[in-house]
């Protein structure tokens, strides 16, 4: 590694060390609680059954965390901007039960007694991956782009 | 694997002094075996059962409030015969953290092997990150460290105009990564973050073996580099309740393009109904350029992506929900593809019952072939699910086919019908049996086996199930 590199990344962990302290002293904002305070049912939650505001710590409505279909779908746009909103419910593993950077079974084999949670690949994918890679390669590539793609190697060289 | 074996050893060292120093901590294992067997014409045939073993172990209030450790992994062994190119044994270790949540504005700070996900980032890193909220609605996130390797990267030299050159095969990881998002909010209508990412030192690559990357200063023909780097910009607007838009933008500054656009505009009139129309566009050159695997996701070529549509998800009653989606894709050389249908999903007797149906149309573009596959990218599929769970005993039914308009390798359709049940042997130990059987263009008769033993400790007295 380059000095001038090293020096620039050990400036930039010291200055956010500082905020860090700054705003503890500074700030004196709401945090969001580590876990959820009371045990949830099982399935798919609705935060707006029983929280009408916003969530104090990041200043979001509850009704935009509602656990719908859409939702799960589109979880990278929310995941991206609030991670520790998930991490209030989710362990960091539930995420890599399908991200993962090295992954030797394909998680519906994992979790084919789960019919519920929507999971990629269910079926055999071995037909089928040749036909939505035409169809749409870009969503193949935010899983297997650059990992998680050593058995991909085996044909695509 | 050396690497793995350092980081596991350092953990069984560590894990019994902090886990007793843990005023809360929890232990989810699950092993999986495998029973395969794989039979081509001329050869003879081959079984083999996989043992994989998954270990996740969370360590709370580790001596002060709001210190904890995080582990996550898994190892394999293949018993019976290796396939071609398979290893006997095979492992990642996928996180091992400590996390110290500071008791406000949500600062937080993690070391060691992590994930990031944040803005444009989402690398798995030896490192460090931090996070905070600053005062004016402000926050702040940071990390560096260097990258995680594949460990099926392959290091090799090859002498250019004289020098040897190291370089990976298979690889694309580079020896440091820096990154950073700083997002401004104003209570329950607007976050604004930008972001950005570095990625220094790549010593990549090669695609049917000439190189297209090397060290810092041997930039080849190609559209890889030795750096990746990365700025983004993200937006979460809600001028009204009932209106969100949620969205980014990433430009790949090593590439000097828009790698991705993606935006989501969701409306619910009603509590129970939500509306949402999204829209994603990804430039090959740009959103391509750092795969370690350029001979699929080739960034050379000339081609547009985009995919956009629209979902309707109403909840019926607290028990049922319908969404109805379509969506379309355009490649600017590959043609225009459809994809609608429906999606029905019940849970009933306190959760306990689940069950599922779904069906969707596709009409693929008709494009140049692969295999013998093309034209049939037309097809319908159909997908079913029911599931019971007394917490003692657990069954679960899955049915999934495809049927194409035309013929793939002699054959109309693909299904796969899977059965599993399992029974709580206590309420932290659950064994489960999976069996499946399918008929698709490429296996006359696939039958899989399973068996699956999950043992879920945890000492927590609070909380959501995670």
């Amino acid at each position: 590694m380059k000095f001038t590199r090293l020096i620039a990344i050990v400036a930039a962990l010291a200055g956010l060390l500082t905020a860090t302290v700054y705003s503890v002293h500074a700030a004196s904002g709401v945090s969001l609680p580590a876990s959820h305070p009371e045990k949830l049912e099982e399935g798919r939650v609705s935060c707006a059954e029983c929280h009408e505001d916003q969530i104090k710590g990041i200043l979001k409505p509850f009704a935009a965390f509602n656990h719908s279909t859409q939702f799960i779908l589109n979880h990278k746009f929310y995941a991206g901007q609030n991670d520790q909103i998930c991490s209030a419910c989710h362990k960091r593993s539930f995420c890599n039960d399908c991200h993962l950077s090295k992954e030797e079974m394909k998680p519906a084999l994992k979790y084919g007694d789960r019919p519920d949670r929507m999971i990629p690949h269910r079926g055999d994918y071995m037909t089928q991956h040749k036909i939505d890679g035409k169809i749409d390669k870009g969503s193949c590539y935010k899983c297997h782009g650059r990992a998680n793609n050593e058995k991909c190697m085996g044909c695509h060289r | 694997m050396r690497r793995l074996t350092w980081y596991l050893g350092v953990m069984f060292c560590l894990m019994p002094t902090l886990a007793l120093a843990a005023a809360e901590y929890s232990v989810d294992s699950a092993t999986y075996l495998r029973f395969q067997q794989y039979a081509a014409p001329g050869f003879d045939k081959k079984f083999q059962a996989p043992a994989t073993q998954y270990l996740t172990i969370d360590a709370t209030k580790i001596g002060v409030d709001g210190l904890s450790l995080h582990f996550y992994g898994w190892g394999d062994a293949v018993m019976g015969s290796t396939l071609p190119n398979e290893d006997r044994y095979n492992g990642n270790l996928t996180y091992f953290y400590l996390d110290y949540r500071l008791p406000s504005n949500n600062a937080q700070v993690k070391a060691g092997r992590l994930f990031v996900f944040d803005g444009l980032a989402n690398e798995q890193i030896d490192g460090v990150s931090f996070r905070t909220d600053l005062p004016l609605g402000l926050t702040l996130s940071a990390f560096g460290g260097a990258p995680s390797k594949l460990d099926y990267e392959k290091q090799t030299s090859v002498t250019i105009a004289g020098t040897p050159v190291k370089f990976y095969e298979s690889g694309n990881k580079g020896d440091t990564i820096v990154g950073g998002r700083v997002s401004s909010r104003m209570a329950g209508i607007l976050e604004l973050g930008v972001s950005t990412l570095y990625e220094g030192g790549i010593r990549t690559v090669i695609s049917n073996g000439a190189l297209v990357s090397g060290n810092e200063g041997f930039i080849a023909p190609g559209s890889l580099r030795s750096y990746r780097q990365l700025v983004g910009g993200d937006i979460w607007l809600s001028p009204f309740k009932m209106v969100d838009l949620n969205g980014h933008t990433f430009y790949d500054l090593a590439s000097s393009g828009i790698a991705e656009n993606s935006y989501l505009l969701t409306v619910r009139p009603m509590e129970k109904l939500s509306v949402n129309g999204e829209y994603t566009d990804q430039s090959p050159k740009n959103y391509f350029a750092a795969s370690n695997l350029p001979s699929l996701f080739n960034p050379t070529i000339n081609d547009k992506m985009r995919r956009y549509g629209a979902t309707v998800t109403l909840a019926a009653t607290k028990a049922v929900e319908l969404s109805v989606d379509y969506r379309r894709y355009n490649r600017e050389n590959k043609g225009n593809s459809n994809r609608c249908g429906f999606d029905v999903r019940g849970t009933f007797v306190e959760n306990k019952v689940r069950t599922g149906f779904s069906y969707h149309r596709v009409t693929g573009a008709d494009v140049a072939p692969v295999a013998s596959i093309t034209p049939a990218t037309r097809y319908n599929e159909l997908r079913g699910y029911a599931m019971y769970d007394t917490h003692t005993y657990v069954a679960a039914f899955d049915g999934i086919a495809q049927l194409y308009n035309q013929n793939i390798n002699g054959r109309k359709s693909a299904f796969e019908l899977l059965t599993s049940l399992g029974y709580h042997v206590t309420p932290q130990l659950l064994v489960s049996g999976d069996i499946s059987y399918g008929q698709n263009p490429d296996y006359n008769d696939e039958v899989k086996g399973l068996l699956k033993v999950v043992y879920n400790f945890t000492n927590e007295v609070k909380g959501a199930h995670k």
